[in-house]
Protein backbone atom coordinates (compact mmCIF):
# COMPACT_ATOMS: atom_id res chain seq x y z
CA UNK A 1 0.00 0.00 0.00
CA UNK A 2 1.22 3.57 -0.67
CA UNK A 3 -0.42 6.55 1.43
CA UNK A 4 -1.19 10.37 -0.51
CA UNK A 5 -2.09 13.27 0.57
CA UNK A 6 -5.33 14.72 -0.90
CA UNK A 7 -5.90 18.15 -1.28
CA UNK A 8 -9.52 20.04 -1.58
CA UNK A 9 -9.35 23.87 -2.87
CA UNK A 10 -12.42 26.08 -3.04
CA UNK A 11 -16.34 24.50 -4.02
CA UNK A 12 -14.79 20.64 -3.61
CA UNK A 13 -13.58 21.83 -0.65
CA UNK A 14 -16.46 23.69 1.09
CA UNK A 15 -19.17 21.07 -0.18
CA UNK A 16 -17.00 18.28 1.41
CA UNK A 17 -16.41 20.11 4.34
CA UNK A 18 -12.27 18.97 4.80
CA UNK A 19 -9.32 20.61 3.33
CA UNK A 20 -7.28 17.48 3.08
CA UNK A 21 -7.04 14.13 3.64
CA UNK A 22 -4.49 10.95 4.01
CA UNK A 23 -5.78 7.86 1.32
CA UNK A 24 -4.12 4.61 1.11
CA UNK A 25 -3.78 3.45 -2.16
CA UNK A 26 -2.46 -0.14 -3.59
CA UNK A 27 0.62 -0.24 -5.03
CA UNK A 28 0.74 0.98 -8.93
CA UNK A 29 -2.05 3.35 -7.94
CA UNK A 30 -2.68 6.23 -10.67
CA UNK A 31 -4.45 9.43 -10.12
CA UNK A 32 -7.28 7.55 -11.74
CA UNK A 33 -7.52 5.13 -8.73
CA UNK A 34 -7.25 7.52 -6.58
CA UNK A 35 -10.74 9.37 -7.72
CA UNK A 36 -12.73 6.03 -7.92
CA UNK A 37 -11.48 5.37 -4.03
CA UNK A 38 -12.76 9.28 -3.66
CA UNK A 39 -16.44 9.29 -5.59
CA UNK A 40 -17.07 5.38 -2.94
CA UNK A 41 -16.45 7.88 -0.19
CA UNK A 42 -17.58 11.53 -1.21
CA UNK A 43 -21.15 10.80 -3.03
CA UNK A 44 -20.70 14.73 -4.34
CA UNK A 45 -17.04 13.86 -6.11
CA UNK A 46 -18.17 12.78 -9.23
CA UNK A 47 -20.16 16.19 -9.76
CA UNK A 48 -17.06 18.40 -9.08
CA UNK A 49 -15.17 19.94 -12.53
CA UNK A 50 -11.65 18.86 -11.24
CA UNK A 51 -7.93 19.00 -13.13
CA UNK A 52 -5.36 17.05 -11.04
CA UNK A 53 -1.81 17.77 -9.57
CA UNK A 54 0.55 15.69 -8.32
CA UNK A 55 3.36 17.55 -5.97
CA UNK A 56 2.11 21.32 -7.97
CA UNK A 57 2.34 19.79 -11.24
CA UNK A 58 -1.02 18.86 -13.38
CA UNK A 59 -0.96 15.40 -14.35
CA UNK A 60 -3.36 13.34 -16.32
CA UNK A 61 -5.45 10.67 -15.27
CA UNK A 62 -3.06 7.94 -16.04
CA UNK A 63 -0.05 9.51 -13.78
CA UNK A 64 1.43 6.98 -10.95
CA UNK A 65 1.16 7.87 -7.66
CA UNK A 66 4.18 6.83 -5.29
CA UNK A 67 3.82 7.22 -1.31
CA UNK A 68 4.18 10.21 0.28
CA UNK A 69 2.72 12.70 -3.15
CA UNK A 70 0.61 15.05 -2.77
CA UNK A 71 -2.37 14.91 -5.04
CA UNK A 72 -4.34 18.35 -5.43
CA UNK A 73 -8.02 18.39 -6.60
CA UNK A 74 -7.97 21.58 -8.85
CA UNK A 75 -11.78 23.24 -9.46
CA UNK A 76 -11.65 25.84 -12.32
CA UNK A 77 -9.23 28.56 -11.51
CA UNK A 78 -10.47 31.74 -10.90
CA UNK A 79 -7.34 34.46 -10.03
CA UNK A 80 -6.63 38.06 -11.61
CA UNK B 1 9.90 56.04 -21.91
CA UNK B 2 13.00 55.14 -22.81
CA UNK B 3 16.09 57.12 -21.78
CA UNK B 4 18.93 57.75 -24.35
CA UNK B 5 21.81 55.90 -22.70
CA UNK B 6 19.77 52.75 -22.50
CA UNK B 7 21.78 50.47 -24.92
CA UNK B 8 25.04 51.39 -23.66
CA UNK B 9 23.99 50.62 -19.37
CA UNK B 10 22.37 47.54 -20.93
CA UNK B 11 25.75 46.78 -22.09
CA UNK B 12 27.80 47.32 -19.06
CA UNK B 13 26.02 45.08 -16.85
CA UNK B 14 24.91 41.84 -18.83
CA UNK B 15 26.61 39.08 -16.26
CA UNK B 16 25.47 40.04 -13.08
CA UNK B 17 21.86 40.58 -14.18
CA UNK B 18 20.22 37.29 -13.83
CA UNK B 19 22.33 36.37 -11.03
CA UNK B 20 20.15 39.45 -9.79
CA UNK B 21 16.85 38.76 -10.95
CA UNK B 22 16.95 35.25 -9.29
CA UNK B 23 17.90 36.81 -5.92
CA UNK B 24 14.78 39.18 -6.10
CA UNK B 25 11.32 37.39 -5.61
CA UNK B 26 8.97 37.80 -9.13
CA UNK B 27 6.52 35.70 -7.75
CA UNK B 28 4.88 35.73 -5.17
CA UNK B 29 1.05 35.56 -3.14
CA UNK B 30 0.41 37.42 -0.85
CA UNK B 31 -2.09 38.61 1.94
CA UNK B 32 -1.89 42.36 2.07
CA UNK B 33 -2.44 45.26 0.15
CA UNK B 34 -0.06 45.56 -3.18
CA UNK B 35 1.74 48.45 -4.07
CA UNK B 36 2.13 48.34 -8.05
CA UNK B 37 5.37 51.02 -7.32
CA UNK B 38 6.82 48.34 -5.23
CA UNK B 39 6.23 45.75 -7.65
CA UNK B 40 7.67 47.70 -10.61
CA UNK B 41 11.03 48.32 -8.55
CA UNK B 42 11.49 44.31 -8.30
CA UNK B 43 12.06 44.77 -12.14
CA UNK B 44 14.34 47.72 -11.39
CA UNK B 45 17.32 47.42 -14.66
CA UNK B 46 19.04 50.53 -16.27
CA UNK B 47 18.63 48.63 -19.45
CA UNK B 48 14.89 48.59 -19.09
CA UNK B 49 13.29 51.46 -21.36
CA UNK B 50 9.77 50.28 -21.01
CA UNK B 51 7.79 48.80 -18.21
CA UNK B 52 4.47 47.78 -18.79
CA UNK B 53 1.97 46.67 -15.79
CA UNK B 54 -1.54 45.00 -15.61
CA UNK B 55 -3.66 45.79 -12.16
CA UNK B 56 -6.60 43.75 -11.28
CA UNK B 57 -8.55 45.74 -9.22
CA UNK B 58 -12.42 44.59 -7.67
CA UNK B 59 -14.93 45.74 -9.09
CA UNK B 60 -18.48 46.67 -7.50
CA UNK B 61 -20.71 44.57 -10.29
CA UNK B 62 -20.82 41.39 -11.26
CA UNK B 63 -23.59 40.39 -13.40
CA UNK B 64 -25.61 43.17 -12.61
CA UNK B 65 -25.29 42.45 -8.49
CA UNK B 66 -23.77 44.30 -5.59
CA UNK B 67 -20.59 42.89 -4.75
CA UNK B 68 -19.93 42.87 -0.76
CA UNK B 69 -16.08 41.66 -1.10
CA UNK B 70 -14.87 38.82 -2.96
CA UNK B 71 -12.40 36.00 -1.15
CA UNK B 72 -9.40 34.49 -3.10
CA UNK B 73 -7.78 31.40 -1.96
CA UNK B 74 -4.88 29.61 -3.44
CA UNK B 75 -2.53 26.55 -3.08
CA UNK B 76 0.49 28.69 -2.47
CA UNK B 77 3.39 27.16 -3.63
CA UNK B 78 1.78 25.59 -7.10
CA UNK B 79 0.42 29.15 -7.23
CA UNK B 80 3.56 30.12 -7.12
CA UNK B 81 5.71 27.84 -9.23
CA UNK B 82 2.55 28.42 -12.21
CA UNK B 83 3.04 32.52 -12.07
CA UNK B 84 7.09 31.28 -13.11
CA UNK B 85 5.57 29.26 -15.38
CA UNK B 86 3.34 32.09 -16.87
CA UNK B 87 6.83 34.43 -17.03
CA UNK B 88 8.82 31.30 -18.94
CA UNK B 89 5.73 31.02 -21.68
CA UNK B 90 5.95 35.11 -21.55
CA UNK B 91 9.84 35.23 -22.10
CA UNK B 92 9.84 32.05 -24.74
CA UNK B 93 7.12 33.90 -26.83
CA UNK B 94 8.35 37.35 -26.68
CA UNK B 95 12.39 36.99 -26.32
CA UNK B 96 13.14 40.87 -25.83
CA UNK B 97 10.99 40.73 -22.34
CA UNK B 98 13.68 41.17 -19.49
CA UNK B 99 11.79 40.18 -16.65
CA UNK B 100 8.49 39.41 -15.14
CA UNK B 101 7.20 40.37 -11.80
CA UNK B 102 3.52 38.68 -10.91
CA UNK B 103 1.99 39.15 -7.54
CA UNK B 104 -1.59 38.08 -6.23
CA UNK B 105 -3.13 38.97 -3.20
CA UNK B 106 -5.55 35.89 -1.34
CA UNK B 107 -8.07 36.19 1.65
CA UNK B 108 -10.95 38.66 1.87
CA UNK B 109 -10.51 41.67 -0.82
CA UNK B 110 -13.14 44.53 -0.81
CA UNK B 111 -13.83 46.65 -4.04
CA UNK B 112 -11.44 48.93 -5.04
CA UNK B 113 -8.71 47.04 -3.71
CA UNK B 114 -5.78 45.35 -5.93
CA UNK B 115 -6.07 41.65 -6.43
CA UNK B 116 -3.27 40.76 -9.15
CA UNK B 117 -0.45 42.72 -10.14
CA UNK B 118 1.63 41.81 -13.42
CA UNK B 119 4.61 44.17 -14.09
CA UNK B 120 6.75 43.73 -17.18
CA UNK B 121 9.83 44.96 -18.57
CA UNK B 122 12.02 45.15 -22.40
CA UNK B 123 14.13 47.37 -23.57
CA UNK B 124 11.85 48.96 -25.76
CA UNK B 125 7.59 49.16 -25.62
CA UNK B 126 6.77 47.03 -28.93
CA UNK B 127 6.06 43.36 -26.90
CA UNK B 128 5.39 44.37 -24.00
CA UNK B 129 1.38 44.76 -24.59
CA UNK B 130 0.71 42.39 -26.43
CA UNK B 131 2.94 39.93 -23.17
CA UNK B 132 1.08 41.71 -20.74
CA UNK B 133 -2.16 40.28 -22.31
CA UNK B 134 -0.99 36.97 -22.63
CA UNK B 135 0.39 36.54 -19.17
CA UNK B 136 -3.35 37.67 -17.75
CA UNK B 137 -4.62 35.26 -19.60
CA UNK B 138 -2.53 32.44 -19.04
CA UNK B 139 -3.10 33.59 -15.21
CA UNK B 140 -6.30 32.95 -15.09
CA UNK B 141 -6.00 29.23 -16.94
CA UNK B 142 -3.25 27.65 -14.88
CA UNK B 143 -2.57 29.23 -11.62
CA UNK B 144 -4.38 27.63 -8.73
CA UNK B 145 -5.97 30.64 -7.36
CA UNK B 146 -9.68 30.62 -6.80
CA UNK B 147 -12.18 33.44 -6.46
CA UNK B 148 -15.42 33.77 -4.38
CA UNK B 149 -18.13 36.25 -4.84
CA UNK B 150 -20.22 37.56 -1.87
CA UNK B 151 -23.19 39.73 -2.93
CA UNK B 152 -26.58 40.86 -1.62
CA UNK B 153 -30.00 40.39 -4.01
CA UNK B 154 -31.34 43.47 -5.25
CA UNK B 155 -34.60 42.70 -2.75
CA UNK B 156 -31.79 42.40 -0.02
CA UNK B 157 -31.83 38.47 0.41
CA UNK B 158 -28.43 37.08 1.15
CA UNK B 159 -25.70 37.31 1.34
CA UNK B 160 -25.07 34.97 -1.30
CA UNK B 161 -21.21 33.75 -2.50
CA UNK B 162 -20.48 31.84 -5.71
CA UNK B 163 -16.65 30.48 -6.69
CA UNK B 164 -16.24 32.44 -10.07
CA UNK B 165 -14.30 30.95 -13.07
CA UNK B 166 -13.77 32.26 -16.54
CA UNK B 167 -13.13 28.42 -17.70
Amino acid sequence: MIKVKVRFFAGPREKLGIGELEQELPLGATVQTLVDALAGVYPDFGSFRLKYAVNSAYVSLDAALNDGDEVACIPPVGGG
Amino acid sequence: VSSGSGSTAGGARPATSSVESSSRSLFEVVENDISVDEVITRLADPANGAVATFVGVVRNQTDGREVLYLEYEAYPDMAVGTLRQVAGEVQERWPDIREVAIVHRVGRLSVGETAVVIALSAAHRRQTFDALHYAIDRLKEIVPIWKKEVWVDADGQGPRAEWKSEQ
